[in-house]
Order: structure tokens, then C-alpha cells, then sequence
């Protein structure tokens, strides 16, 4: 990377390379959530193959719809999380993903292939695996759910057997353990790099 | 309108979820616009799932990168088309984004994105630490440093205490030993009228016929001068060496017969037995 000049943009100005259609805004965007996105797609469709369609769907639909990102609405990056999210759990629900997986049930499916791909957080390094995966809330089911499998809130009723008047409650306290559950591995991390000097 | 309440609702998680329905969200980005706490909540709701979100992160296949900038591409040249209203590709205004147009450009644009309330949380106990941790590091390096001087101090120390202690010991053991050997007499030397308080003791061997002079207590010879021993054989002063130096215990010339010993202080070199003492006598004794 020698020689190259960088300049460091902020997110409005990135949000103005990408609401003008500036190809540098949108390689700037994939160098840095591309691996996230990916890591979500990959999630929903289980497929390497699917995920890079579905990340260029996701692409191309941010491109077409970007003028429609409005800051003051949100972050851009959950704008185009949702969009990928979307794009990864309608081909899933498309006729002919449907066809070639057959017989495979999804929700059985989704657990085993987990364990296989939520390792980027990688707290092994400084020890910490086995404590958050205590600390890892009971409450993550129905977040993905609702996140990875695009369950709408009926579908949510129906699978945890509660009142559809119960589910935005249930889903408010299940990201509230999501926020203090991400509270706690900061603190966890503080701690263990503070016991290094103590 | 009880914000509280409202927040509690539940509402602000469906809406970042895109489970709200078309009238719940446009009563969610009507309260987002008139009230800060919402929209201050609705980003933490987000950061909390981004979070989630990057657990999965997984990295794409390099050439990815190349087939979407190429659909972007396609994407820009279809649009440009259409606004010229002609159905033909206008190919040389847009080109086909090339794998070394994408890694050779001069300018590289490089993004950050918004710091969010944890980020900035975590980067600030990051700056914490990193300023506690090069702190700890100079005054341990200070410690660590004045440690070592301190240590090379003592150990020279150390060195010159274990030298002297084996002089020492080796002039103890020279001494005991000749006190110990059979025939030997102990001279005591008295201070004369010039020092009253000065004094040393003569080891005489009568045996080996060796003479030592110890444990003497004179003042310090001045630049120049030097103390000298004598015997004193048939009445005469015989020269029995020169002292030198503060040694303990010094063994000087050998005689036969002796009837008394003297100290004196002469020029540096001493004097001969043909001359005498020059100098004044210090110490004096009887044999």
C-alpha cells in the first residue's frame, strides 16, 4: 500500500459519495462491511456460493435506494445490514431455494451450521469463551428469529406459543440482554487487560 | 406524549427490526423527529444488534469485491442510458471497473465510521489504559534502571569487602601463626617524647631468626618521609627495612642478636646502617 494517499472520510461525507453514485463511496462501503454483511448473509442462507449472490443483490439494491438512506433515521450501517438482511432472507423464502432444500428443516439446520460460523468474535484469545457463552442471554432465540430468519412477529407468537400482544415486550427485553450482554464482555475485556498490570 | 412509556413499549425494537407495520413506522419517524430520547434510544437499539451482527462477521471471497464493483458498474451505465434516452451503451463514458482500477488507485478513500456510544466508551478505557500502561512502564523502567545502579554500586561494594576480608584473614592467620611458633618474643614498641601515644608490636622469631612489625599505631608519615625500623645489636642501631604502606603486619630483616627495637621517620629511601637513624625516634623497646 506504499505510496498511496489515504484520506479518511467521514460517514456524511461516504453517505454523499454513495448518494451520488460514486464507485470510489460504494468500494469504501465494501471494505468496510463487507465482512459483516457477508457474515449475516452467510447466517440466513448457509451457502457460500447463494451468499455472494445475495451480497450483490444486496450492493445493487443499496446503489438503487441509497437516496432513500436518511441519517437522521438511523445509522447507515444497520440501513444496510436490514437491506442484506432482506435481500438473504427473501431468496431463502424464494420458490427455488425452497425446492433445493427440500426436506431440510431450517430451524435445526440453522443451529448446526452456527457453531461453524459465529467465531469472528474472537474472545478465545484472552480466555473468555466459556464466560460469555454463559453469560450468552436464553433471549438470543427469538432475536434470531426474528433477525436471521425474517420471522414476522405472528410467526413469533406462534413458534415461542405467547400472545401477539406479548411479542414486542418479549422482543424489547431480549435486545436489552443483548445490550448488557455486549456491556459485559467490554467490561470483561477492560478486566482482563487491567489485571495484565496488576 | 409519556416518552418513558413509549420507550418501554417495546415499539422502538420492532421498528429497527422492520417488524413494525406502514403505520406503526411512520408514527415511530414522526416521534424520532420531535423527540432527541427516541431517536437516542433507536441508536442504541441499533448499536446493540450491529453488535450482534459483527459476532457473525465473516470474510468474503477476495474476487467478490471485483463482480459487485463490475454489477455497480452495469448498474451506472443502464441509468446513464436511460437518461440519454437513446438505446445505445454509451461505452466510453463508463467504463468496466478493472481489478487494477479497483487496487492501483493514487487516492485510497478510507472510511470511519461513526463512532457509537460503546465505541467511543471502549475507545476512550482503550486511551485510559494505553496512557495508565506507558505511565506504569516509565516508572518501572525508572525503578527497573536505579535497581541496576544500585546494584552494580553494591556489588563493587561487595567485591572490595570480600578482597579486604581475605587480606585480612590472611594477615590474621600469617600473624597467629607466628605467635603460635615456639620461641617466637613479643616486642612492644612505646611512643617516645615526639608521639607519646604511638606504638607497635615486633614479632622476633628467635628460631628462624625472623623479625615482624604489627598493630602499629603512628602517625601518618608526612609526603617524603618514611618509617623505618632498627635494631639495636652491641649498641648500635642496625636498619631492619623500611616500612611501607599501612600494611598489618610487615616482615622485615633477620639478626642473630638484639636488645632492643626503634622506630624512626626518615626521608623516603630510609638511612643506612653505617649513618643511622636521622630522623627522630617514634617508638622504643626492650627486647
Amino acid at each position: 500500500m506504499a505510496g498511496k494517499r489515504r484520506t479518511i472520510i467521514s460517514e456524511e461525507n461516504l453517505v454523499a459519495l454513495l448518494q451520488s453514485k460514486d464507485q470510489r463511496g460504494f468500494s469504501v462501503l465494501y471494505d468496510n462491511y463487507s465482512s459483516a454483511l457477508y457474515g449475516v448473509i452467510l447466517k440466513i442462507v448457509h451457502s457460500e456460493e447463494i451468499a455472494a449472490d445475495v451480497m450483490q443483490d444486496s450492493f445493487v439494491k443499496i446503489w438503487r435506494n441509497v437516496e432513500n438512506y436518511n441519517r437522521s433515521k438511523g445509522t447507515l450501517f444497520t440501513w444496510i445490514l436490514n437491506i442484506a438482511r432482506n435481500t438473504a432472507i427473501d431468496k431463502i423464502r424464494s420458490q427455488d431455494f425452497q425446492n433445493s432444500q427440500q426436506n431440510q428443516d431450517l430451524s435445526n439446520y440453522v443451529n448446526t451450521i452456527d457453531s461453524q460460523n459465529s467465531t469472528s468474535f474472537d474472545v478465545d484469545a484472552i480466555g473468555l469463551r466459556k464466560i460469555v457463552e454463559k453469560l450468552r442471554p436464553e433471549h438470543q432465540q427469538i432475536v434470531d428469529l426474528l433477525y436471521f430468519q425474517g420471522y414476522t412477529q405472528a410467526e413469533v407468537a406462534e413458534e415461542l406459543n405467547i400472545p401477539l400482544g406479548t411479542v414486542k415486550t418479549r422482543i424489547k427485553s431480549a435486545i436489552s440482554h443483548l445490550r448488557e450482554y455486549f456491556i459485559v464482555i467490554v467490561l470483561l475485556i477492560f478486566y482482563e487487560i487491567v489485571s495484565l498490570y496488576l | 406524549m409519556d416518552i418513558k412509556a413509549y420507550i418501554s413499549s417495546g415499539i422502538l425494537e420492532s421498528y429497527v427490526l422492520k417488524l413494525t407495520t406502514v403505520e406503526e413506522t411512520a408514527e415511530v419517524e414522526k416521534n424520532i423527529a420531535q423527540h432527541p430520547e427516541i431517536r437516542a434510544e433507536i441508536f442504541l437499539i441499533e448499536e446493540a444488534l450491529e453488535s450482534y451482527a459483527l459476532e457473525f462477521a465473516h470474510e468474503p471471497p477476495a474476487e467478490l469485491k471485483i463482480r459487485i464493483m463490475n454489477a455497480l458498474a452495469k448498474e451506472q451505465l443502464s441509468v446513464t442510458s436511460e437518461q440519454k434516452g437513446s438505446g445505445s451503451f454509451v461505452t466510453d463514458s463508463i467504463s468496466q471497473v478493472s481489478d487494477d482500477e479497483l487496487n492501483t488507485e493514487d487516492k485510497v478513500l478510507e472510511f470511519r465510521p461513526q463512532p457509537s456510544a460503546t465505541r467511543t466508551w471502549v475507545a476512550a478505557a482503550s486511551w485510559a489504559l494505553l496512557i495508565l500502561s506507558v505511565g506504569a512502564n516509565i516508572i518501572f523502567f525508572n525503578r527497573w534502571k536505579g535497581s541496576e545502579e544500585k546494584l552494580a554500586i553494591a556489588e563493587s561494594q561487595n567485591l572490595k569487602i570480600v578482597q579486604n576480608e581475605e587480606i585480612l584473614k590472611a594477615n590474621y592467620e600469617q600473624e597467629l601463626n607466628i605467635l603460635q611458633s615456639p620461641g617466637v618474643k613479643v616486642i612492644a614498641l612505646s611512643g617516645q617524647p615526639v608521639a607519646p601515644n604511638s606504638k607497635a608490636l615486633v614479632y622476633w622469631d628467635t628460631n628462624s631468626e625472623s623479625v615482624y612489625v604489627s598493630s602499629m599505631k603512628l602517625p601518618e608519615a608526612p609526603s617524603g618521609k618514611q618509617y623505618q625500623l632498627w635494631a639495636i645489636v652491641d649498641g648500635k642501631p642496625v636498619d631492619a627495612g623500611l616500612i611501607s604502606g599501612n600494611t598489618q603486619m610487615l616482615k622485615m630483616k633477620s639478626f642473630g642478636k638484639a636488645v632492643a627495637f626503634a622506630i624512626s621517620l626518615e626521608e623516603t629511601g630510609g638511612s643506612t646502617t653505617e649513618v643511622g637513624p636521622k630522623g627522630q625516634i617514634y617508638v622504643m623497646g626492650n627486647v
